[in-house]
């Protein structure tokens, strides 16, 4: 991996106020990303998992400029992206591209496969109609669809064939960077497989870097380089993906692991669970998010926010009893 | 179980007609739920899972889709020969289902408050106050944090899970006898799945509701399906008891599913696959549909359809070479015990 990396996010973000169901009035603001930071290097991929809700898409669709974000910075190539006007923004923007978590509602249904996989091509320009097809056509082989279906509408599809087509979309322009948002999750493990193999083999042939957010935690740790873990818009560990999977270290990460369903019907009841209510990101809690839920918490997790820390190696998490934890378990 | 099954589908086919000739997307498929039953509907993407569904609600395009039917039996009526008049009765009520696309099958000029709320005042003729409680209570229990002022958001204002647990309170709300529910938890992540699969458990052992589980969470079904049916291509693969399914898969096919799954252990460059893809409905294979792809394919699986061939209990594969692959699977465990 070389010096600089290729995205680096600093303090990013992402507030949105909500309203009274009875008035109308504003009742308070969701902090849907708070202060995130990673980086990504050329042809890497980090995992992002965290529960429903806790900012992972916000964070994604920021690093597009896709929605505006209040604080931060969004360094692609080592240029703010967040700095740029929209010509400029233009012709970064072919680097960067995402596919969407619901691949129902980000197909346009009015347009045939075709305009939608080679719209990058055509917003990019420089290409004739005829090299255009041609590129949609070898991209839908690619992503194992008939590419006799280019002139097909989104509804004809399935839920996972849709899916195939969004990532044949993101293709399209020659990206250096990808936000895969759940882009596997609505396909059966069979295509799923095939589709992380391309993916895979993609990132090989042109040293492309991945944002991989997925909830499924055993097709994160295959695909990912480090993983990323969020509660309530906050990043609370980042680290290796075999350090993060055989060391948990933040109490929620533990949580989260120990949810994963059984591999088998006789393992029933086997599986753990995170107690408490799911937190909200309406008014999170002073102090450390995860403390009205966390096993550990003590008086000074309600008090005082943990900060995000580097611990040995490149592992960093955000809790104030990290190194008692992981001693206690050891 | 000699219950008479609430749900019971039999040679269940739809085809869709379009510029290119018609595609059969569901070719005779047929199958039982109990009451109190969770039956898992697993399957390539495309083989059919929720035509299947949208079928069985009399749900699909009426101007492109044809189904027909031996019967589906639901409760008494005849689903492929009621009217729509008595198909809306049943749906939301009687039957309730989550769709797939929590996104397009939700108003995004409503706010959720009043698409939860609605529903409940159609069934339920209760006051405005009282069904807004209720749709706050479903809210929590399907866990959304701070359900209250949810209430008045806009799907948009929601994450994917959020408005995947607010189409399943939808669902929920009217206390449906059967839950068709498409994909419900593939935008959730583990924690939250799990308290949800914990909440359907819980309504289906109180309720006896019977639910049809489609998923492509092998995990979601060993934790919590009874019986599994698996489609290929528009066809039933194979069904069984869970365990069977998982111990003994008695269709290639089902086989390769258990060994694309990515594991938590061991570090492969590459996943296994299946190689291939499944077949445009517009040029099915003649014989067994999964025959280009196996690796166990005969020069007889091309001459005909395979007849579902029986097996352990209430276990049936369509593939002539089943009980070999159960015999062949039996083994090891046996050794071990
Ligand atoms: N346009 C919006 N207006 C108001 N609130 C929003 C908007 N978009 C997202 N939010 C809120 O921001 C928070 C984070 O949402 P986000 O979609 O990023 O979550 P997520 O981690 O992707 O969840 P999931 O795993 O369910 O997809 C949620 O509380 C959500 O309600
Ligand atoms: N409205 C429609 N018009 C034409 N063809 C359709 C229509 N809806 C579905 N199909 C076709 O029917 C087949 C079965 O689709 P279905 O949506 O049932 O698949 P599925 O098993 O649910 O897949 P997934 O797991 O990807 O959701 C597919 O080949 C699909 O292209
Ligand atoms: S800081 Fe405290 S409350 Fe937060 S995760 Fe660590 S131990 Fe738990
Ligand atoms: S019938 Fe033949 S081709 Fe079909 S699954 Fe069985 S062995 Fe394979
Ligand atoms: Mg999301
Ligand atoms: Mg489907």
């Amino acid at each position: 991996m070389s010096n600089a990396p290729l995205l680096s996010v600093r303090d990013l973000s992402k507030h949105f106020t909500m309203r009274s169901p009875f008035r109308g009035t504003t009742i308070g603001t969701v902090q849907a990303v708070n202060r995130v930071s990673f980086d990504i290097a050329e042809g890497e991929t980090l995992g992002l998992v965290g529960e429903s809700g806790c900012g992972k898409s916000t964070t994604g669709r920021l690093l597009l400029r896709l929605i505006e974000p209040n604080n931060g910075k969004v360094l692609f190539q080592g240029q703010d992206l967040l700095q740029l006007d929209a010509r400029q923004l233009k012709k970064i923007r072919k680097s960067i591209q995402i596919v969407f978590q619901d691949p129902f509602s980000s197909l346009n249904p009015r347009m045939t496969v075709e305009d939608i996989v080679t719209e990058p091509l055509y917003l990019q320009g420089g290409m004739s109609r005829r090299e255009m097809r041609e590129r949609a056509r070898m991209l839908l082989d690619k992503v194992g669809l008939n590419a006799a279906h280019i002139t097909r509408f989104p509804h004809e599809f399935s839920g996972g064939q849709r899916q195939r087509i969004g990532i044949a979309r993101a293709l399209a322009a020659d990206p250096r960077f990808i936000v895969c948002d759940e882009a596997v999750s609505a396909l059966d493990v069979s295509v799923q497989a095939q589709v992380i193999n391309l993916l895979q083999d993609l990132q090989e042939e042109f040293n492309l870097s991945y944002l991989f957010i997925a909830h499924d935690l055993s097709v994160v740790r295959h695909i990912s380089d480090r993983v990323a873990v969020m509660y309530l818009g906050e990043v609370v560990e980042i680290a290796d993906k075999n350090a993060l999977y055989s060391a948990p270290r933040h109490p929620y990460t533990q949580a989260l692991l120990a949810a994963i369903p059984v591999a088998h019907p006789r393992l029933r009841g086997k599986r753990a669970r995170l107690g408490g209510e799911v937190s909200s990101a309406l008014n999170p809690p002073p102090g450390c998010r995860f403390s009205l839920r966390c096993p550990f918490a003590r008086d000074v997790c309600r008090q005082q926010p943990p900060a995000l820390r580097q611990l040995d190696g490149r592992h960093q998490v955000a809790c104030h009893f990290a190194e008692d934890l992981h001693a206690a378990a050891a | 179980m000699q219950t008479e099954p609430i749900l019971r589908v039999e040679g269940l086919r739809t085809t869709f007609s379009g510029d290119e000739g018609t595609a059969v997307a569901v070719d005779d498929v047929s199958f039982d739920v109990n009451a109190g039953e969770i039956v898992g509907l697993i399957g390539e993407s495309g083989s059919g899972k929720s035509v299947t569904a949208l079928a069985i609600m009399g749900l699909l395009p009426k101007d492109t889709a044809r189904v027909t039917a031996e019967r589906i039996l639901f409760d008494g009526h005849d689903l492929v020969r009621a009217s729509e008049r008595e198909m809306r009765r049943l749906r939301g009520r009687a039957i309730g289902m989550i769709f797939q696309e929590p996104m397009s099958s939700l108003n995004p000029v409503l706010k959720i408050g009043d698409q939860l709320i609605e529903p409940i005042r159609i069934h339920e003729r209760i006051s405005h106050r009282a069904a807004f409680d209720r749709g706050v209570e479903l809210l929590s229990k399907v866990g959304i944090p701070s359900p209250i002022q949810r209430m008045n958001d806009y799907p948009h204002q929601l994450s994917g899970g959020m408005r995947q647990r607010v189409m399943i309170a939808i669902a929920l709300s009217c206390s449906p006898k059967l839950l068709l529910a498409d994909e419900p938890t593939t935008a959730l992540d583990v924690t939250i799945q799990a308290q949800l699969l914990d909440l359907l458990l819980e309504i289906q052992s109180e309720t006896k509701m019977a639910i049809v589980l489609i998923t492509h969470s092998m995990g979601v079904i060993a934790e919590c399906a009874d019986k599994v049916v698996v489609m290929y291509s528009g066809r039933i693969a194979e069904q069984g008891p869970v365990t069977e399914i998982f111990d003994r898969p008695g269709h290639p096919y089902t086989k390769g599913l258990m060994q694309c799954t990515p594991e938590l252990t061991g570090n492969p460059r590459r996943l296994t696959t299946i190689p291939g893809s499944l077949p445009s409905l517009s040029a099915l294979p003649p014989g067994c549909r999964f025959a280009p792809r196996c690796g166990l394919a005969l020069p007889t699986c091309e001459a005909g359809r395979p007849p579902m061939i029986g097996l352990r209990g209430t276990h049936a594969s369509a593939c002539i070479r089943a009980d070999e692959l159960v015999a062949a699977a039996a083994q090891p465990e046996e050794a071990d015990a």
